[in-house]
């Protein structure tokens, strides 16, 4: 039952109960989610495609509104003001500003919260050491690679020190070497951060390295199939994990469910 | 850098080709059969240039004689009546006409008035478009509803030949350099406007998105957002926005007479002086690709993000 996908003991960031969302066409694409997440936690969305995993995230990130049921944030843990906000996303789609430099461009989301020039630059220099940029500040995005220019959207995502990051597929134009050593960078900076990640994703390895659970959704109109914990703790190393028995049991049980859901 | 010829070069170095691998991936030093081999490749690249110079070259020379002696050949008027220096004028003769009009010997009239009137009339009337049509194409694109109303009359106006305007302009606005003005504005105006509205509506939608979602209120979208991908497009069309404006400003001249270069062409066709016409001609092409030039030195500068985003 949906509940799975709840857990109760620590108070989450928010909590989505019976969300759905039909088109104005009437088509159903998301049906009766119940999602919670917990501070530091990494959650990902995976299923068929088509099956609502984007609309999930648009729902949450306040992009489309529900057409039914509610998404309630924990004022207390998650109040508005502040530098830090809710949520920030990083799309499938390139969404870097090419006309501001690297540094400009992670400066945005504070330049809009009003942060002062000093504090937005020392907190830029603290970004990109974190995320490996050091030395483009005043580049171009035109001029970095397409990993770089990733890890940049990812970054400007952490700028504005959101409770939870929103991630679209962020990876899925990457070539497997520069994906696994982004992924590494990702969950290191989301560790220290400590920032709680929803990840949609087709990549059922993917989903397995960095998260802490894995939700299956059902064809469309999406809703929770399963939810899989995944025990692999927040010292995990990306490199060897794929090697573990563990790992391979659950890309079984994972491929298994979406396969069965696939062929239904 | 050096990859690229290294892969060009494996075929010529044969057994050589696993240690050539060995230097696109890892910093290893080139052996000399290697740097050979790439600095015989930038030989070849560079003759090729010399190449393509040179026959470059051979065609103005061959051009240039031709238009200086085919006239002189015995009956060649038969079949070709315009090749006559009455109509085509001669090399030698433009080029004394040119140092006539530059020094004001013999009576010229000194062209560098006309020229400085020319080229401040189309960066007038260019300039004030570009910055016009940019506002206007942003504004809009933030409003569907005046997007929706203004969208047939615009298509309209685009489709009519500017130049037909001219007269009617003359008859609004009396003042000769006013109305050339005019007439530059209007040719680039529409192409402003619509590379702006077309710039600022394609923004993508995830861009648009992330930039509220990252604490953007709707006017920082409008200013931060939309007008600078509008204006990168408006930018990236001045060389030939400059262009049409130049072509706007001397066909008003020519039209109206009164001022500038086009005016020098008038006066010059009115005396069926050839040679002059084609010396000015040659100085209206000089100023064009001066005025392209700067503009795209100008995007540059302006836009130092453009050139490298179209690369990706």
């Amino acid at each position: 039952m949906n509940a799975l996908a709840v857990a109760e003991e620590v108070e989450p960031l928010f909590r989505a109960r019976n969300l759905g969302y039909s088109y104005p066409s009437g088509l159903r694409a998301v049906s009766d989610v119940d999602l919670d997440i917990r501070p530091g936690e990494v959650v990902s969305v995976v299923g068929p495609s088509g099956c609502g995993k984007s609309t999930l995230l648009s729902l949450v990130a306040d992009l489309a509104q529900p057409t039914h049921g509610t998404i309630t944030w924990n004022e207390e843990l998650l109040p508005v003001t502040g530098r830090g906000q809710r949520l920030s996303m990083v799309f499938q789609r390139d969404t870097v500003f090419p006309w501001r430099t690297v540094s400009k461009n992670l400066q945005f989301g504070m330049e809009n919260r009003g942060v002062p020039k000093a504090e937005r630059e020392a907190r830029v220099d603290e970004l990109l050491r974190l995320g490996k940029l050091e030395g483009f500040a005043k580049s171009y995005p035109g001029a970095l690679s397409g990993g770089m220019r990733r890890r940049l959207a990812l970054l400007i995502g952490l700028s504005v020190d959101p409770g939870v990051l929103l991630l679209d597929e962020p990876f899925s134009a990457l070539d497997e070497p520069t994906r696994i050593e982004l992924l590494v960078d990702v969950l290191r900076l989301v560790y220290e951060a400590k920032v709680s990640v929803l990840l949609v994703t087709h990549d059922l390895g993917e989903a397995i390295s960095v998260s802490d659970r894995v939700i299956v959704m059902t064809k469309r109109p999406g809703s929770i199939r399963k939810v899989v914990p995944i025990g692999f703790g927040h010292d995990r190393d990306l490199r060897t994990i794929r090697e573990t028995p563990e790992y391979s049991e659950l890309y079984s049980e994972l491929w298994h469910e979406l396969w069965s859901e696939i062929g239904s | 850098m050096a990859t690229p010829h290294i892969t060009d070069a494996a075929p010529e170095l044969g057994s050589a080709t696993s240690s050539v691998a060995t230097t696109a991936v890892g910093q290893v030093p080139a052996t000399p059969s290697e740097q050979q081999a790439v600095r015989a490749i930038a030989r070849r690249k560079a003759k090729r240039t010399l190449v393509v110079r040179a026959i470059q070259l051979g065609i103005v020379v061959i051009l240039i004689l031709g238009w200086q002696f085919l006239p002189g050949v015995p009956g060649i008027q038969g079949p070709f009546p315009w090749l006559n220096t009455f109509f085509i004028s001669s090399p030698t003769m433009v080029a004394q006409q040119l140092g006539y009009l530059t020094t004001g010997a013999q009576g010229a009239t000194q062209i560098w008035g006309p020229f400085a009137q020319t080229i401040l009339t189309a960066l007038a009337g260019t300039l004030s478009a570009m910055i016009v049509g940019t506002v206007a194409g942003i504004a809009v694109s933030n409003w569907r509803m005046l997007a929706d109303i203004t969208r047939p009359f615009l298509v309209v106006v685009n489709a009519v030949p500017k130049v037909a305007v001219i007269p009617i302009i003359i008859l609004i606005v009396h003042e000769a350099v006013f109305a050339a003005i005019v007439t530059s504005f209007i040719s680039v105006f529409f192409l402003a406007f619509y590379n702006a509205t077309e710039g600022a509506s394609s923004v993508p939608r995830e861009m648009i998105q992330n930039a509220e979602l990252l604490g953007a209120t709707k006017v920082r979208v409008m200013l931060r957002v939309r007008s600078p991908y509008a204006i990168g497009w408006t930018l990236a069309a001045l060389p030939n926005a400059i262009a049409f404006g130049l072509t706007a400003t001397v066909t008003a001249e020519i039209i109206l007479g009164g001022s500038g270069l086009g005016y020098q062409m008038l006066l010059a066709l009115n005396n069926s002086n050839s040679s002059l016409l084609l010396a000015i001609v040659l100085i209206v092409a000089i100023v064009g690709v001066a005025l392209v030039l700067g503009a795209t030195a100008l995007r540059r500068v302006i836009l130092p993000w453009w050139e490298s985003s179209q690369a990706n």
